[in-house]
């Protein structure tokens, strides 16, 4: 019989279970267990979020059943402006799929929370057949998370025609902060009237910003006191940077940030209306089908005091509580294989981490030499990135327009955005 | 035998209705509970706490309210979130307007322009918010053109502090109109047509008909659609969103609270502090309601 009492209690027992759902559980199991043999059978998932990509990363998986054939791998993709908020579901509903794509940006955020399987003692898997740098983004407390992808760094895009036109001749080697200014602004001046401008300006990170920050001897992300990161954007560096481009706005040479906030830099330079465009190895498969691609070459990345890049890719990461550990052992051990890496670089899809395969990657888009991003591949620098690194990459989004907004409080505006990524920073566990 | 018959009589209809009631209740109020007050509830709760990324929560006491006081986003926030209210809330005129106008006797065409005034109520508000942003575009935009025609460089309307904010409340603006003129139509129709009449036999003009028997009518209509818009211009974030776009040096100027609500829970993984701005809203929304009852005593007119 049902009495007030039971009632209540029954409401009060589902009222502790409830508070004991939040909690976390302390234990679960982190061995790695031996990947499944050839002949073993199992089901495993896999996420990505790159639609373009899915073609290549089935070719993987059909290489992957011929050696596994019982082994069923599920893909599903997720769009990218949502992956990581579905993941973040997944991750706290403990529905991580077996195997998923990661980026620099989130990954210290999983792996700090034990979301990730450490793969030390993965058969198979040797972190010396990827860069260093990018290695290094994927370690955690000494211990690799995740298995390199692909990789993305920067270079110089240009548009020869326009640059003839302009009587300036197309870079060779690396340009000095100074040659890049000056070709922007003869070319600016010369076809301005066109509405065409030397370079498209814009606020990217990691193609524009970062480097250019680095290069001038400053930092985004450093180690401060009592292991906290805390941000460079005040530093002298990036406010010459700062500086840098701000300069090319104010003398008119670059488009302000009102105007790119309306025209994509890189539509611009797609639509011929740029004669230059620093970006990634990313924008080839635009490019591929850009108007004006026959006038388009690349060359290596400008520097200021100092020589830097930025390199950035995909890691393939495997769940923490994965229900099937062998079999996504042998499967991430064959994404990170040479074998998996040849197949996304000959389908085009993107340029692989395992050193020695690009050759695939640069012969798939032969109209630019995408070389020179494979050979920047060797000095660049880790991408930045810490626990949280989402909430201060908003910050970014919100204040590096304003910074270069010409409001006349560039080195405020600077030391706000930093300020306020240290106080992301200092809540960071 | 000096008992009092009545309280036994409602004593035994209590008992003989039983838990009904409540089972014929529990239907709404379960929604009511789970999905309204149980989540004001935990808001209040989470405004105490601090969140990691993955649901874990820890209490924090008063942590996320000293961010709140410390935060220079605040009050430029509300000062955007005031300043667009302020202008949608301009839409009921403008409505009160167009309605009389499109319930003129006589009037040929009049279904079709209140087919035309209430199409913003049907479009998507996404699509909407990028059609605008075409509108509004500096240099291939139909407003600065027309302006150009008359010899006037426009602005960026949507990329400049300010501008933008202009911008937005316009499309905002536009975007409640559809609603206020069928609410005020539909009032028109309800003024007594002898009302009128006795005020042409008093030799009262057009307008003073308008100022002195229709709008007293419409009062309770107004104010009905003064609430409703303002708590929708509170709420602002949607059409901010679509409309300012990616890498827009304004956005730091133009954020609303609804959007620094959504930035804080969605982008810094920071729950318990976008709990304390939910609360901040809902405190600012039911301040201006409560102000807004207090103030209807005075110029609504209920006879």
């Amino acid at each position: 019989m049902i009495t007030r009492r039971s009632l209540l209690g029954a409401a009060g027992a589902t009222g502790v279970a409830l508070v004991g759902g939040c909690a976390r559980e302390p234990e679960i199991d982190r061995s790695l267990e031996p990947p499944a043999a050839p002949g073993d059978s199992g089901a495993i998932t896999f996420q990505i979020w790159d639609k373009a990509q899915e073609p290549a990363m089935q070719q993987i998986i059909d290489a992957f059943h011929e050696q596994y054939p019982d082994i069923d791998v599920t893909m599903s993709s997720a769009a990218f402006a949502s992956y990581f908020e579905r993941l973040r579901i997944q991750a706290t509903g403990d529905d991580l799929p077996d195997v998923f794509w990661i980026n620099g940006p989130n990954f210290e955020l999983y792996a700090s929370y034990g979301m990730l399987q450490d793969l030390s003692g993965l058969e198979g898997f040797d972190p010396a057949n990827y860069p260093e740098n990018l290695t290094e983004l994927y370690t955690y407390q000494g211990s690799p998370y995740a298995i390199p992808k692909d990789f993305d760094t920067i270079a110089l895009w240009y548009n020869r025609d326009l640059l003839h036109r302009a009587g300036v001749d197309e870079p060779t080697g690396s340009w000095s902060w100074e040659e890049y200014r000056d070709a922007s602004e003869t070319v600016t001046r010369a076809l301005g009237g066109e509405q065409i401008w030397g370079n498209p300006g814009g606020v990217a990170n990691q193609a524009y910003i970062y480097p250019l920050i680095m290069q001038a001897g400053g930092f985004v992300l450093d180690e401060g006191k009592e292991g906290k990161a805390v941000s460079g954007y005040d530093s002298p560096g990036a406010i010459e940077a700062f500086s840098f481009l701000d300069g090319m706005i104010r003398d008119g040479i670059a488009p302000d940030v009102r105007y790119t906030a309306e025209n994509v830099p890189s539509d611009l330079f797609n639509s011929g209306r740029a004669a230059l465009l620093q970006s990634g190895n990313w924008e080839a498969a635009q490019l591929q089908d850009s108007p004006v691609r026959e006038h388009l070459g690349v060359a290596p990345l400008i520097h200021g005091s100092e020589e830097a890049n930025v390199i950035h890719g995909i890691g393939y990461a495997m769940s923490a509580r994965s229900r099937n550990k062998p079999a996504a052992s042998a499967f991430l051990a064959f994404l990170g294989s040479e074998e998996a890496h040849r197949i996304q670089a000959e389908a085009g899809a993107a340029n692989p981490a395992f050193v020695g395969t690009n050759d695939a990657y640069i012969e798939a888009i032969p109209e630019f030499s995408l070389d020179v991003f494979v050979e920047a591949a060797e000095t660049a620098r880790p991408y930045p990135a810490s626990q949280n690194t989402s909430a201060w990459l908003q910050l970014e989004e919100l204040l590096f327009p304003k910074i270069l907004s010409g409001d006349g409080e560039l080195e405020k505006n600077a030391a706000d955005l930093a300020m306020r990524m240290n106080g992301v920073l200092a809540d960071e566990s | 035998m000096n008992h009092d018959p009545a309280p036994l009589t409602r004593r035994r209809r209590r008992g003989r209705d039983g838990l009904w009631p409540l089972v014929f209740l529990a239907p709404l109020m379960i929604g009511v509970v789970a999905f309204y007050f149980w989540p004001i509830l935990a808001t209040v709760l989470n405004s105490f706490a601090s969140f990691d990324p993955f649901g874990g929560r820890s209490f924090a006491g008063l942590e996320n309210y000293r961010t709140l006081l410390g935060d220079s986003f605040i009050p430029r926030a509300v000062l955007n979130t005031a300043v667009y209210t302020a202008i949608v809330l301009l839409g009921i005129p403008i409505a009160l307007v167009v309605a009389s106008l499109l319930t003129q006797k006589g009037l040929r065409f009049s279904r079709f322009y209140q087919v035309l005034f209430f199409l913003p109520a049907v479009s998507m508000p996404v699509a909407v918010a990028l059609v605008w942003r075409m509108i509004f575009n500096q240099e291939f935009g139909v407003v600065n053109w027309a302006l150009s025609v008359i010899g006037i460089q426009g602005p960026y309307w949507v990329t400049a502090p300010w501008w933008s904010l202009l911008a937005v409340s316009v499309v905002g603006l536009w975007s409640s109109l559809p609603l206020a003129v069928i609410i005020l139509s539909a009032g028109l129709q309800g003024v007594p047509p002898e009302l009128y009449e006795a005020a042409q036999l008093d030799g009262a003009g057009a307008l003073k008909q308008f100022r002195s028997v229709t709008v007293p009518l419409l009062t309770p209509s107004i104010f009905f659609l003064m609430i409703i818009t303002a708590i929708n211009g509170f709420q602002l974030f949607d059409l901010l969103f679509a409309m300012m776009g990616q890498a827009n040096p304004a956005m730091a100027d133009t954020q609303s609270l609804v959007y620094l609500f959504y930035s804080e829970a969605f982008r810094q993984n920071d729950q318990g502090y976008a709990s304390v701005i939910a609360l901040l809203i809902l405190l600012i929304i039911g301040a201006f309601t409560l102000l807004q009852f207090q103030a209807q005593k005075r110029w609504v007119h209920y006879d």
